[in-house]
């Protein structure tokens, strides 16, 4: 990459900044659309212990409003869970991972409901 | 089925499952249901979603941040037209664009067509009629936190669902315009939310030539009588009156017209039912081989005001309000209680917005005792349907259409 010295990149910024006046004085029309914000992501707070790093997996795809959501559920409803998302989804999840998220849930998310 | 046979099909179901087993928590909780105590489901004790105001929205109930799921509060269901700041929200994928420029946005419609078209909103406009009906969306999780056992899925109470008054025009008559070719079966629909990972089914539905026929199937510019919230799907959402949310595609962005069928995930995987008539199973049991598609709403009455736990004072004028719906018969008479369903009563029905729409209903009581009260609201339709109660509620795997009879609790001082 070339590098410009600093009165050279103001040049280019004034350069720059006049174009666009210009362009929007002239013909450009307004934007015409819609456009937004995302709020910053939020922190669901999970709970800190073994498998902690391996279920940051989960959100790749989603919140772990997700998890929280469900409430404490027993293993089957994890293994269940965790699963749909390896065969439906597709989620990177090796089977190791997989009883790994799946301890974590149980551990920390799960009841002792058959 | 009359409520007599559902109990029947539930207790007989209870009894075959539980022979010989030692109830759990679970199954005993069905059971007090069953017998008239009706207690929540034990699902999101532990949890309470925070209230987030995202743009264009009130705060509300934020189950996820990314996809976003924003449930509206139950108190705005004392009006019969959801307003667009408190609309529910239910995205299926992360990737949702934060900006839609009209400059670039194009509605195409291909496939199995003489002529495709790449439609701006501005020719969309201009070059079909506009039609305007108010008609309730409701997701199909919508309520789920009230099945017991627990299922899976994002346990909504009752905001997940809203009516407006949506304007835009006829599906058919964009398709008339593409020249669909006559052997045409279904159409593949979607927007322009992606999921995070290629591998990951992108959310498209599918409708069949009966649902793409209907006149009353639009594609909406207009909610409430301003341009959708980027969130409620900007520019462009389908509009299926008497249908469950899934399939009210959100910034539509093409339709792609099928001589046969094809499976589509989010139609022939998800959603479903089990395929009996009632689409249920006995509480517990996995999904059946046999599914059906989640379709056309059940009849449904949800209790707005007053909140739920709130502290009256005795002698004090209570009025009870909220909306019923159905799939577009017509609610033809909303049932009310005060006495946990000892007693009914008819609550005064408000003007009838058609028959897609939130009817909404009211009933003005003066409480004489002090205690819990415990309110209770279920709605008749024109064919005479009637919303089952809780105890006779069908329970399956994903719970979806949950109809209910409502109730809700307050104290009085």
């Amino acid at each position: 990459m070339k590098i410009i010295g600093i009165t050279q990149s103001l040049a280019i910024l004034f350069l720059l900044a006049s174009l666009s006046v210009n362009a929007e004085d002239a013909a450009t029309p307004p934007f015409a659309g819609k456009t937004i914000d995302f709020p910053k992501a939020y922190v669901y707070q999970m709970q800190k212990g073994e498998g902690y790093e391996t279920i940051q997996k989960c959100s790749i795809c989603h919140s772990f409003g997700y998890i929280l959501n469900q409430g404490k559920q027993n293993r089957s409803f994890w293994e269940h869970e965790t699963h749909k998302m390896i065969e439906a989804y597709n989620a990177p999840i090796s089977p190791e991972e997989e009883k790994v998220i799946v301890s974590y849930l149980v551990k920390f998310y799960g009841n002792d409901k058959k | 089925m009359t409520d007599m046979r559902r109990r029947v099909f539930i207790q007989s179901s209870l009894v075959s499952l539980g022979a010989g087993i030692i109830c759990t928590p679970a199954w005993s909780q069905k059971i007090n249901a069953l017998s008239g105590s009706m207690e929540q489901g034990s699902a999101s004790e532990a949890f309470q979603p925070p209230m987030m105001a995202f743009p264009e929205k009130k705060p509300l109930w934020m189950h996820s941040d990314s996809p976003p799921l924003l449930e509206t509060p139950r108190e705005a269901f004392a009006s019969a037209v959801t307003p667009n700041d408190e609309f529910f929200v239910r995205w299926h994928h992360a990737v949702i664009p934060d900006t839609i420029d009209l400059k670039t946005y194009r509605l195409s419609v291909s496939g199995n067509v003489d002529t495709p078209l790449e439609l701006s909103l501005a020719e969309l406009k201009s070059r079909f009629e506009s039609v305007e009906l108010y008609a309730v969306k409701q997701c199909g999780g919508n309520s789920r936190s009230n099945f017991s056992p627990v299922t899976s899925g994002i346990q909504w109470h009752h905001g997940a669902m809203g009516c407006a008054l949506w304007k835009g025009v006829r599906l058919r008559d964009v398709l008339a315009a593409a020249k669909i070719k006559p052997n045409s079966e279904f159409l593949k629909l979607n927007g322009l939310e992606r999921p995070i990972l290629p591998g990951t089914p992108p959310f498209m539905r599918k409708l069949d030539k009966d649902e793409f026929n209907r006149e009353d199937v639009i594609i909406a510019y207009q909610m409430n009588g301003e341009d959708l919230p980027l969130l409620n799907g900007y520019p462009l959402v389908l509009i299926v009156p008497g249908y469950f949310a899934d399939n009210w595609v959100k910034m539509l962005e093409r339709i792609d017209v099928l001589d046969k069928d094809e499976p589509v995930f989010y139609t022939d995987k998800a959603y479903r039912l089990p395929a009996n008539p009632f689409g249920s199973v006995a509480p517990g049991d996995p999904m059946p081989k046999d599914t059906r598609a989640l379709k056309a709403l059940n009849i449904k009455s949800v209790i707005a005001t007053p909140s739920e736990n709130a502290v009256i004072h005795r002698g004090d004028q209570v009025e009870m309000a909220g909306v019923a719906f159905d799939a577009g018969y017509g609610i033809k008479e909303v049932l009310v209680s005060i006495d946990h369903g000892k007693s009914w009563t008819s609550a005064t029905l408000d003007k009838d917005l058609g028959p897609y729409a939130f009817r909404r209903w009211s009933y003005t009581f003066t409480p004489s005792k002090s205690g819990i009260l415990t309110m209770m609201s279920r709605a008749i339709n024109r064919l005479g349907e009637i919303q089952p109660l809780p105890a006779n509620m069908e329970w399956n795997p994903s719970g979806y259409a949950w109809n209910a009879a409502d109730h809700l609790t307050i104290n009085v001082l």
